[in-house]
């Protein structure tokens, strides 16, 4: 059986939860949500005949997030600062050196935390989108933030419009 | 031309909580809020809303004398060929997969080996499992080393059965992992033989001494 190639575009964001990485393709007929465990692709299609309403919620994600990598990496920051200043306060014991290497360790922790807090807190505020069809919602599993769901609902909504025809608007019903 | 007010099929419901929103509780540039579980939503209704899809429900036609039928049933009327074999289907037998219209037969031939892209729900790639082998081991080598010839060997057989697989519906096969795999698996393997020379090496010279 012959099987023509299909062609996808990519929509801009990404997500990343428990259930892997998630990410939006645009098809020729549908829209394809691509969630990705290491090796393991797995598939959801959304017809855009069927699609009735496309929803940005917003969410608390980017609070969450940014309490706990500010947290785990003040934490962190706050045993390397002890051990750091142990070894500086008794710096004519000879023991006071082992107390650099974990003020390294800790340092470094902390560092690779504070990244992430400011990519977390760069990446704007967090969302989730859901697509309603006749079965129901479906929460996506991209994108999750905000700016990126904006991008992608204006795309999505441009080519689900070009498949059904304009929605009626309330404008419209006034003569 | 007098235009016709929208018919609501219905009541919207916040994708969060459930509670009703209207139909018009949603704007696409402004956030409105959910009035029972107060999170922001922003988004749109599309004309499938007031007039959703017609049913897919099949009707079938009796053929006329002279109609050309339906290949699986001879009494109905022939509404399209399959797409894949081209023979006649009615309305029945016609199975819409994405753009294409399938006859049953060619449908089940396709669920069996994964032939057509459009229905398929999950893949493993071939291509990224052989480049996974390839790293992670490498990384890992001062702990793992007594592995490596193992990893690295699984590394190669995965590059080479996947080689022809089919790699991911948007990607493609990624044919530069496997080759990556491939490379990093037979670097894995030469360091295990290097390991394991060096360590017969030294023992031939201290028992020699």
């Amino acid at each position: 059986m012959s099987t023509p190639p299909l062609a996808y575009r990519k929509i801009p964001g990404g997500g990343l939860s428990w259930k892997g990485r998630g990410g939006l393709w645009l098809g020729e007929d549908h829209l394809l949500e691509v969630t990705s465990i290491v090796v393991l692709e797995q598939y959801r299609r959304f017809f855009f005949r069927e699609a009735r309403a496309f929803v940005v919620q917003r969410t608390n994600l980017r609070f969450l997030w940014s309490w706990i990598l500010g947290g785990v990496g003040a934490a962190l920051a706050l045993v390397a600062g002890s051990a750091l200043w142990v070894a500086l306060a008794n710096e004519k014991e000879d023991w006071h050196v082992a107390f650099f290497v974990p003020a390294v360790l800790f340092g470094l922790a902390s560092l690779c935390f504070l990244i992430l807090w400011v990519i977390n807190l760069s990446l704007g505020p967090s969302c989730r989108c859901h697509l309603l069809t006749s079965t129901g919602w479906h929460a996506l599993s991209a994108p999750t933030r905000l700016g990126k769901a904006e991008r992608a609902q204006v795309q999505i909504a441009a080519v689900i419009q070009t498949a059904q025809g304009p929605a009626p608007t309330a404008e419209a019903a006034t003569p | 031309m007098p235009t016709v007010a929208p018919v609501e099929s219905g009541s919207l419901t916040c994708p969060a909580c459930g509670a009703a929103l209207g139909p018009y509780g949603l704007d696409a540039t402004q956030e409105a809020v959910c009035p029972a579980c107060r999170v922001g939503l922003r988004g749109q209704l599309f004309r499938a809303w007031w007039t959703p899809p017609a049913s897919g429900l099949a009707t079938f036609e009796r053929a006329m004398e002279g109609e050309a039928v339906c290949f699986f049933h001879p009494s109905n009327r022939a509404a399209l060929p399959c797409d894949s074999c081209g023979r006649f289907l009615c309305s029945v037998c016609d199975l819409p997969v994405g753009s294409r219209h399938l006859c049953p037969v060619c449908l089940s031939k396709g669920l069996g080996k994964e032939k057509l892209p459009e229905i398929i729900s999950r893949r493993i790639l071939w291509s990224r499992t052989a480049l996974w082998l390839g790293v992670v081991p490498l990384f890992l080598s001062m702990a793992l080393w007594p592995v490596l010839f193992m990893s690295g060997g699984a590394a190669v057989i995965v590059a080479l059965v996947g080689w022809n697989r089919p790699g991911s519906l948007v990607r493609g096969r990624q044919r530069w992992a496997a080759v990556l795999g491939l490379v990093l698996g037979l670097l894995q393997v030469g360091l295990w033989f290097g390991v394991i020379f060096l360590v017969s090496y030294a023992n031939s010279r201290s028992h020699s001494r």
